[in-house]
Formats: structure tokens, C-alpha cells, sequence
């Protein structure tokens, strides 16, 4: 029978689909890099600045208890930071025993490390924090200016994913366990742990909640179906899309991020809505008395072209996100825009033969739950055609009252605050800025006009003004510069007097000083040219705002104050986060309106009437300005994992308008009254979106019970536009056809 | 008495003449050989030390050295550095001695004084250069274990390949080292230096150009590269002068800070190529 072939070729094919394990294939990266454009001017700058000094993402390690200047514990920590520095991929670990210490002596100078086995026995254990201390390196980087901490700071090599960073913290732990500190680190912190942790999360949420969701959503099938065949088609239908979709990632050469971590929870959502519409179709078909080949071409036929339309303008919605100059945004737009497709073709597809050959019984219709939601339809349906004017007067004043909130609305990314405030990250960071210091990493960056530029005495002092100005910011912890190392060398050279510690007023002394130096820590901050050097800071704010707001301010100080010959550029992780930001901001506004064109442009091919357009074009922007509203009034801000909801919630939004006006523009079409047309259209569709949008709302909604702060604002605001979409299907759309149709004709 | 090492260990002999030796098997009478490698009772010279980053217009630094072997493992060096302008007369003076640590004092003429500097400091950039202050020092051979690999060539010259490892690991600042040496002249044509037990040498020594002068083989130019930030420091010697019969009052902290007694041994000054 060639129907069974068929059928049967199609659910191998789905099989096949749902047997591909795509995150084993996928590179799974989360690192800060992955954000911004290689083009972008910071980026390029930054790559440039790695290929001369060493990397601002490391890791902390804060270590706090009994005895830790002892002999013991001090040995412990050399051991320990020797075992950690033979990883190929650690560039250097910086602890008291590693750290070049500057002093002077009666007769002579030195350049040592500051607590190593020889410093040991060289410094009575009831002297070592002050000597430690005294190190200007050391002190709030290493040692606390109050308690009693010591820190060892891991810094990798340039790392390319994710991955590499967890098998850095995974070493680092396992050998400082082997030296037998665990049971002195209170805190683990930095760059390195948190893109760890939000790996962890991302995983852990696709893992969990993307199982829960589509459960969630085969249950719902179930109740309002009741149909075996459905339920399992509808099981293999998504995990065919997601699985397919995901692969996408290698041909394009992306990874799997924050963002893309997104697509499973959000392709499942989708597939199941347009599955939805295929299964109501049959069940109405099946209402009529029809069976088999003719049940499943009826119900294709009632919903090809809307779903048709229903898919483009969603995939449109989510390809207008390309228009973001963040590759993992842009990736996620393409990509889900794609698995849309995929889900449209396998419901078209695939999944008529199987239903045709194995969907012989008749479909329930007296379904409780969808005979409520057909009535609870009806009545709003009949309100807005009797109030229109009150309707639309309620949503005006909704409007007026929530719009004042959008002006709340941050752009704003803050890393931290996707953890919860007793989440292990979080509690670290704390404590390391509370005992040390900052760890937002920023430079500024001085290129001289000439080699050994820096070494000038007038640039010299130049730096230091700089660098006690940046001191002084609030937002400022610590602040490093080449300066410190002259000073230091003058000071030791000078039996360690305090009044030594200045800059040389003789330029060769200068230079002699810098020809001796015999460390490395100084070119970690100065190139050996002396033609570029940086400032480094450490900042105890963490939001992209925060940042920019320090940045503003040094913008303002280096253009007043620095002088022809030098150039200076602001770099940094923290100056690349705040990069992201504009970008994330542009990306968001440029996305917005490629969804809006794009759908506008659609509508009016559907259509074919401007006004209509226009019409459902307005209704489905009012649900992106309630999410702004919602954002405003929760607080959630416009960050790396809110910025594409606007263009996924136009995109999804728009389905639901399509259904109900080319129900009843159909209808009108074949000379029916524009009344009765509306009120058929409501009638047969109304309880199809509503179930749609309830399941979609109800798997969105469970990303809500995420421990992972994006994955909550992601579930919540698709929620609240997916139910506000469908509150203004169901009411305003209405209300607005009585007000502009002519029903008198 | 012993054959002096001052010059040949300046110019980057040092490192690998410092090889162990109990004098039973083949590597440590090898090692001992290349300790006692014939190089004069006292050596001064004139050379260039040329640091070369790439992209970047190499620096060049002229200097004198000063070498006496007062014994077998006791040698006595200085560096007086005369250009560029703004370091000419800064000086290093170093006196090693098998019976304590090396001793190591600075002079620096924009501070019109002498510091000492601490002999520990093994893995410290001799004035930002490849070279490490270890390798300035007279290592004694049987401070390390040794092992031969086997033979190779280095530029068309039969060597024997010596593997030194430090008895003690806290008194060297490599792990390991492997030398090339050459059988007839015992010099280390290459040197390949290992740190923190890495399974890659961290840097390379290679010699350019030998020849004898005064009847000792001289190594004229070496090359020493980081292996990871590609920075070379060539060295080369333009003029030496052996058996001057060098005072010892020369390689004293008075002579040190005060250049103008050094001058009467001083080789000419040739200009760089």
C-alpha cells in the first residue's frame, strides 16, 4: 500500500530527526569575546592589546582562617602556585610566592618575590602581613587592607571557549586541594568562574526546562485532544526541529551561548503552536464526518495559508534580529527563524501520511475545557463588537498610564545580577571586593609618539596624575601604572625611605632604573619599546551603566589633560562589556524596525489593503510596548538576554492576528455579512489561538521557576506578550474592525 | 689552576660549562671538560648586546667586560656599559665563589652609587635582556646531575648532546638544560633551557660564530631567543684581549664606581656592523 510506505518513510525520517544528539556536536562558548563583532573598533584594539600584554580574565581565589602566614600555609600556597603554573593553558599565577617584590636593603636593592620559602625564613611570621602589605602590588590584590586574606589571582592564556576556562577552575581547585588549602578558600571569583557558572546554568536550564516545557505542553495536548497519535507526533515533531535546528550552529560556525541556549524552549513553543492548528484543523475535519486522506487534506487546506503566513512573519520577527551586530543574537535570529521553517515543513510534510495511514478514529469535540474556552471566546468577542468605543478607551488609558514606565526601562547588563543574590558567584564576588579589591578590569591605554615615550619624565609624570585621579574615583579600588615600579625602584634604592617614593627628577636615573629592573611583572604593564603602557583598574561596579559612567568620566579627564604627543584609548573587559551594550541597544532598535517592515510588508501581500496592514501591524507593536511597560515596571532591564524578545514576541504575536482576520476577511470574501464573518471567524479560530497561546504562555511561564536570571526574564516577558497579544486579538481587534469596517454595506 | 670561564661564561658560555661532574661516567667527565674549557687566566673584551623584538628597530648596547679566574670555581667579572648615552658608566660587578652565593653590586651613575644587589635573584633579566643573572654566574658542573643523549650536528659541527639537571632544584632557575657540545672546542653551540619541569625548553641559545684568538677558542656572536615572545638578545664581541694579567684590585666596588681606573685595560672599541 503505497499510503503505508509513505508514512512509514516519514516517521523513520522523524525518528532519524529525534536520534541526533546535536549538543554533542555543538561548541559550547560562552565567553565574553563571543559578543562583539571582531569588526568593532574596542574589539580590534583588544586583540592588539593581548598580542603585547597578557590577558584581564582571571580567576580569584581567596583563601581566610587560622595560620595563613605561617610557614605551613605559605609553603602550601608556593606549592600550589608552581603545580597550577605548569598547565599549558595558565600564563601565570600570581600569589605572594610569585609576585616580584621590590626592597630595598642597608647596602644593596633587590628585586624578589615578595613570600617565598626563602622570604620565610627571612620574615618572623608576626611581621609578614605588614611586609606583605607594604608591597603596593601586593595590597589589595594578594592581601587584604584590613583582614586577614590572602589571594592568589590565575590568569590563562587566551582561551577559545567556555570549556577550557571550566578545565582551568577545575585544575586550579584540584591542585590547591592536593596542597591541602581547600579548607581555606572562602571564595572563588572573577571572569573565569562566572562565565563558568553561567555555562552551568544555561546548560542546567536547557536540560530541565526544555523537558518540563514540551511535558507540560504534550499534557495539555493531551487534555484538549485527546489523541494518542497526537500527543506522540507532537513529542516527535519537536524533538526532530530542535535537534535539526541546533546543528545549524557548526555550518555557521557559532557556538552555543546564553542566547542560543534559548532556541530549544522557544522552537519547542512554536512547533507545538503550528501543531496545534493542524490538530484543530483535523478535529474540526473530523467534526464534518471525514476520515482519512480527506480529513487531513481538509485540515491542511483550512490552515496552510494562514499558518503559512502565521510561520513567515514569525520567522521574519526572529530574522530581524540579524540585524544585531552581536553574533550570538544575530545566530539565534537566523537560526530560529530556520527552525520555524523546519517545524512548518514537518507538520506539512511529514506528518499528513502518518495521519492519513494511522488516524483512523474520530476526534473528541465535546471537550470540556475547549467548549469553555469556545465560550469564554464568544462573550469577549460579542463585548468588544457592542462596546468598541469603551474598549478602545480602556486600552488608550492603559496605555497613558503604563507608558511613563518604558522611560524606566535600563539598557543595562550587570553578569552578577543573572545569579541570584545566594548563588556561589555572587556571595564570592562580594567577598572578594569586600576584603580586596574590585574586580572589574578596565585600561587606559598611553601610546607614545616614539620608542622609550614613556620613560620621559614629563609623560611619567603625566601617568602618575592620571592614575591618582583615577584613584580618587569612588568607583575605582586600585589603579597600577608603570609609575609605581620607578617609585619603587627609587625607594628601594634609597634604604626603603618613604620620601624616596617619587618620581626620579633625573631622566637617566630613570633609565638606569628601568635598565636593571629585572623582573617581569613591569612588562606586563609597559611594552618593552616603552612606547605603550596601561593603567590598570580595578573597579568595584559591574553594570555595563556603571562602567560607562567611569569611562565618561575618564574621557573627560584624559581629553582635558593629556597632552598632543601622547594618544590614550580606553580598553579592557570592562570597556568591551560596555561596548556590548551600545551595541545591544542598536542592535535592539534595528531589529525593531526590521521586524516591523518586514511584518508590515507581509501584512499588506496577505492583505493587500494598506489600512489593514496598518491595523494588525498596530496590534501587534501594542503588545511589544506592554513588554517595555512590564520591563519598566519590574525592573528587568534591556540586557544580553531580554534584547531579542521584542522581535521573538512580534513575530509570535503576529499568529494569532493572522488566524482571526483571514477568518473573517475569508468569510467577507465569500459574501458573507462582515458581522456574522467576524463573529464565525472568532467563533472557529478564537478557541485554536487562545489554546495556542495558553500553551505557549503556560511553557514560557515555567522558565520563570529558573534559578538563571535570564531564562526568568526571557520566559516572563514572552508570557506577558503572548497573553497581551492575545488579549488584544480577542478584544481590540474587534473593537477596532466595528469601529473602521463599513458593516452597514 | 684551573682555565678561567669569565669570558666564554659572559658570552654565554657560563651556562653550560656549569654542567655536574663525578668524574665515573662519560657525561660527567664531559661535563668537567667543558668547565675547565681553556679560555685564559683573565679576558677582557669589547662587544655589543643587541636586543631584537620584532617589528621594532633593535636596541643596541655597547659594553666592556672583565673576567679573572682567581681559582678553580672562585671568578670574578665586571660590565661597564658605554652607550647608549643615558646608561653609559652603569656597571655590574660579580664575584663567585664556590664557597657561598654569588655576590652581585650596581653602579649607577644617575645615583652616584653602588648597591648590592641579591645573589638569589637566579631567573632575574640581566637589563631586560634573555639572559638570565644564572647565567652570568659561574654554575659549578657538580651542582647538576648529568646524562648524555646522544650526537647530532649544529651548523655542519659534530656535537655531543648533554642533558644537565639541577641537584638541588631550588638553587637553579632551570629545570633542566640540554646542550650541543662541540667535541673539539667544548663550546655549547646550542643550549636549550627548561623551567618549572615544561616539557618545551623556554628559551634557546645558539652560537653564531667561534674563533681562536690568543689560542683560545671565543665565541664572537650567540643568539639567545625566548621561545614564547620570540625577544632575541644577540651577543657579540668586536675585540678581547687575553692574559692581561688583570689586577685584582680591579674587580673591587672602588673601581666599580669609579670607571676611569678600568680604562688602561680596557680592549679598543670597534664599531658594530
Amino acid at each position: 500500500m503505497p499510503g503505508r510506505g509513505k508514512a512509514i518513510a516519514c516517521l523513520i525520517t522523524l525518528l532519524i530527526m529525534n536520534c541526533i544528539p546535536s549538543l554533542l556536536f555543538l561548541t559550547i562558548n560562552n565567553a565574553p569575546e563571543q559578543y562583539l563583532p571582531k569588526s568593532q573598533p574596542s574589539v580590534q584594539f583588544s586583540d592588539e592589546l593581548r598580542k603585547e600584554f597578557p590577558e584581564d580574565q582571571v580567576l580569584m581565589v581567596l583563601f581566610e582562617g587560622e595560620g595563613l602566614f605561617s610557614n605551613e600555609v605559605l609553603t602550601k600556597l608556593e606549592k600550589a602556585t608552581k603545580a597550577i603554573k605548569k598547565h599549558p593553558k595558565i600564563d601565570r599565577v600570581i600569589s605572594v610566592s610569585a609576585v616580584d617584590h621590590i626592597a630595598g636593603t642597608a647596602d644593596g636593592f633587590e628585586v624578589l618575590p615578595l613570600m617565598n620559602s626563602k622570604r620565610l625564613r627571612q620574615v618572623k611570621e608576626s611581621d609578614r602581613i605588614a611586609y606583605i602589605r607594604d608591597d603596593r602590588f601586593a595590597l589589595g590584590a594578594l592581601i587584604g587592607r584590613q583582614d586577614d586574606v590572602l589571594a592568589m589571582v590565575v590568569r590563562p592564556e587566551l582561551l577559545d571557549d567556555t570549556k577550557q576556562r571550566q578545565e582551568i577552575l577545575g585544575f586550579a581547585l584540584q591542585e590547591l586541594d592536593k596542597a591541602s588549602l581547600t579548607s581555606l578558600i572562602t571564595a572563588v571569583a572573577g571572569p573565569v568562574p562566572l562565565e563558568t557558572y553561567q555555562l552551568a546554568s544555561m546548560l542546567r536550564d536547557t536540560f530541565t526546562f526544555v523537558p518540563v516545557t514540551v511535558l507540560l505542553g504534550l499534557v495539555l495536548i493531551a487534555l484538549l485532544f485527546r489523541r494518542l497519535l497526537a500527543v506522540v507526533m507532537t513529542l516527535l515533531t519537536i524533538g526532530g526541529v530542535v535537534n535539526v535546528t541546533l546543528l545549524w550552529f557548526i555550518p555557521f560556525g557559532q557556538p552555543y551561548t546564553l542566547i542560543s541556549s534559548m532556541i530549544p524552549s522557544l522552537l519547542a513553543a512554536l512547533t507545538m503552536a503550528v501543531l496545534i492548528h493542524f490538530y484543530n484543523g483535523l478535529r474540526l475535519a473530523s467534526g464534518f464526518k471525514l476520515e482519512g486522506k480527506k480529513r487531513v487534506d481538509w485540515a491542511l487546506a483550512e490552515i496552510k495559508k494562514p499558518a503559512t503566513y502565521t510561520v513567515a512573519t514569525t520567522a521574519a520577527g526572529l530574522l530581524s534580529l540579524a540585524a544585531s551586530e552581536i553574533p550570538p543574537i544575530r545566530y539565534f535570529g537566523i537560526i530560529s527563524a530556520l527552525g520555524i521553517l523546519l517545524g512548518f515543513a514537518i507538520v506539512i510534510l511529514l506528518l499528513p501520511p502518518i495521519f492519513t495511514y494511522w488516524d483512523k478514529a474520530s476526534w473528541p469535540s465535546d471537550n470540556p475545557l475547549m467548549k469553555g474556552l469556545t465560550r469564554t471566546v464568544k462573550k469577549l468577542t460579542i463585548i468588544a463588537i457592542r462596546y468598541p468605543v469603551h474598549v478602545l478607551v480602556i486600552f488608550v488609558i492603559g496605555l497613558v498610564i503604563g507608558i511613563p514606565q518604558i522611560f524606566n526601562v535600563k539598557a543595562e547588563t550587570n553578569l552578577l545580577a543573572f545569579f541570584a543574590d545566594d548563588h556561589p558567584i555572587t556571595i564570592a564576588t562580594k567577598k572578594v571586593e569586600e576584603k580586596l579589591t574590585g574586580v572589574t578590569p578596565l585600561e587606559i591605554v598611553i601610546d607614545g609618539d616614539k620608542r622609550d615615550a614613556i620613560k620621559q619624565l614629563e609623560n611619567l609624570q603625566l601617568i602618575k596624575k592620571i592614575q591618582t585621579h583615577a584613584t580618587e574615583m569612588p568607583e575605582v579600588e586600585k589603579a597600577q601604572s608603570v609609575v609605581d615600579f620607578i617609585e619603587d625602584m627609587h625607594w628601594g634604592f634609597h634604604e626603603e625611605d618613604p620620601s624616596y617614593r617619587v618620581i626620579p627628577d633625573k631622566q637617566n636615573l630613570v633609565n638606569q632604573y628601568l635598565l636593571l629592573y629585572d623582573g617581569n611583572d613591569l612588562y606586563e604593564i609597559v611594552n618593552k619599546e616603552f612606547k605603550r603602557t596601561r593603567i590598570l583598574l580595578n573597579l568595584n561596579v559591574h553594570s555595563s551603566r556603571d562602567i560607562r559612567k567611569v569611562v565618561k568620566k575618564l574621557t573627560e579627564y584624559l581629553n582635558a589633560n593629556i597632552t598632543p604627543d601622547l594618544k590614550w584609548t580606553i580598553s579592557g573587559y570592562g570597556k568591551l562589556f560596555e561596548d556590548q551594550e551600545i551595541l545591544l541597544v542598536q542592535g535592539q532598535v534595528n531589529s525593531l524596525i526590521g521586524a516591523v517592515i518586514l511584518i508590515f510588508v507581509m501584512m499588506f501581500l496577505l492583505w493587500r489593503k494598506l489600512s489593514t496592514a496598518l491595523l494588525t501591524l498596530f496590534l501587534n507593536l501594542a503588545p511589544v510596548v506592554v513588554m517595555f511597560i512590564l520591563m519598566g515596571l519590574f525592573s528587568i532591564w534591556l540586557d544580553m538576554a531580554t534584547a531579542m524578545i521584542a522581535g521573538v514576541i512580534v513575530g509570535i504575536a503576529v499568529d494569532d492576528t493572522i488566524h482571526l482576520f483571514h477568518g473573517f476577511q475569508h468569510s467577507v470574501k465569500h459574501g458573507a455579512n462582515p458581522l456574522r464573518a467576524l463573529l464565525k471567524s472568532y467563533y472557529q479560530s478564537g478557541s485554536a489561538v487562545t489554546v495556542t497561546t495558553i500553551i505557549l504562555g503556560f511553557q514560557f511561564s515555567v522558565l520563570c521557576f529558573s534559578l538563571f536570571q535570564p531564562t526568568v526574564h526571557f520566559g516572563f516577558l514572552t508570557a506577558a506578550g503572548l497573553i497581551t497579544a492575545l488579549i488584544f486579538d480577542l478584544i481590540l481587534m474587534p473593537a477596532l474592525i466595528v469601529m473602521t469596517f463599513s458593516f452597514n454595506k | 689552576m684551573k682555565p678561567t670561564q669569565w669570558l666564554s661564561r659572559f658570552f654565554l658560555l657560563g651556562w653550560f660549562i656549569s654542567l655536574p661532574v663525578f668524574a665515573t661516567s662519560d657525561a660527567e667527565a664531559l661535563a668537567k671538560r667543558v668547565y675547565e674549557r681553556p679560555d685564559g687566566d683573565d679576558r677582557a673584551s669589547f662587544g655589543y648586546m643587541v636586543l631584537v623584538e620584532e617589528g621594532h628597530k633593535p636596541r643596541v648596547r655597547g659594553m666592556f667586560s672583565y673576567g679573572k679566574d682567581k681559582s678553580y670555581s672562585d671568578v670574578w667579572s665586571l660590565i661597564r656599559f658605554t652607550s647608549p648615552k643615558d646608561i653609559a658608566n652603569t656597571g655590574l660587578l660579580t664575584l663567585d665563589s664556590e664557597a657561598k652565593d654569588s655576590e652581585q653590586w650596581v653602579y649607577l651613575p644617575g645615583l652616584d652609587r653602588v648597591r648590592r644587589i641579591s645573589s638569589s635573584r637566579k631567573g632575574g633579566r640581566f637589563v631586560g635582556s634573555d639572559i638570565f643573572y644564572e647565567d652570568l654566574q659561574n654554575r659549578l658542573y657538580t651542582k647538576d646531575n648529568h646524562k648524555i643523549l646522544g650526537k647530532a650536528k649544529v651548523n655542519k659541527l659534530d656535537a655531543i648532546i648533554l642533558e644537565s639537571t639541577p641537584k638541588k632544584a631550588d638553587d637553579s632557575a632551570y629545570s633542566k638544560k640540554v646542550s650541543w657540545i662541540h667535541e673539539s672546542s667544548l663550546i655549547a653551540l646550542k643550549v636549550e633551557y627548561y623551567q618549572d619541569g615544561a616539557a618545551k625548553p623556554m628559551k634557546r641559545l645558539l652560537v653564531n660564530k667561534i674563533n681562536k684568538t690568543q689560542g683560545y677558542w671565543t665565541v664572537l656572536e650567540s643568539t639567545v631567543t625566548d621561545l614564547d615572545s620570540g625577544h632575541k638578545t644577540i651577543m657579540k664581541v668586536k675585540n678581547v684581549l687575553y692574559d692581561q694579567g688583570l689586577a685584582d684590585d680591579m674587580f673591587t666596588v672602588q673601581v666599580l664606581e669609579d670607571p676611569s681606573r678600568e680604562t688602561k685595560y680596557r680592549p679598543k672599541q670597534l664599531e658594530q656592523k
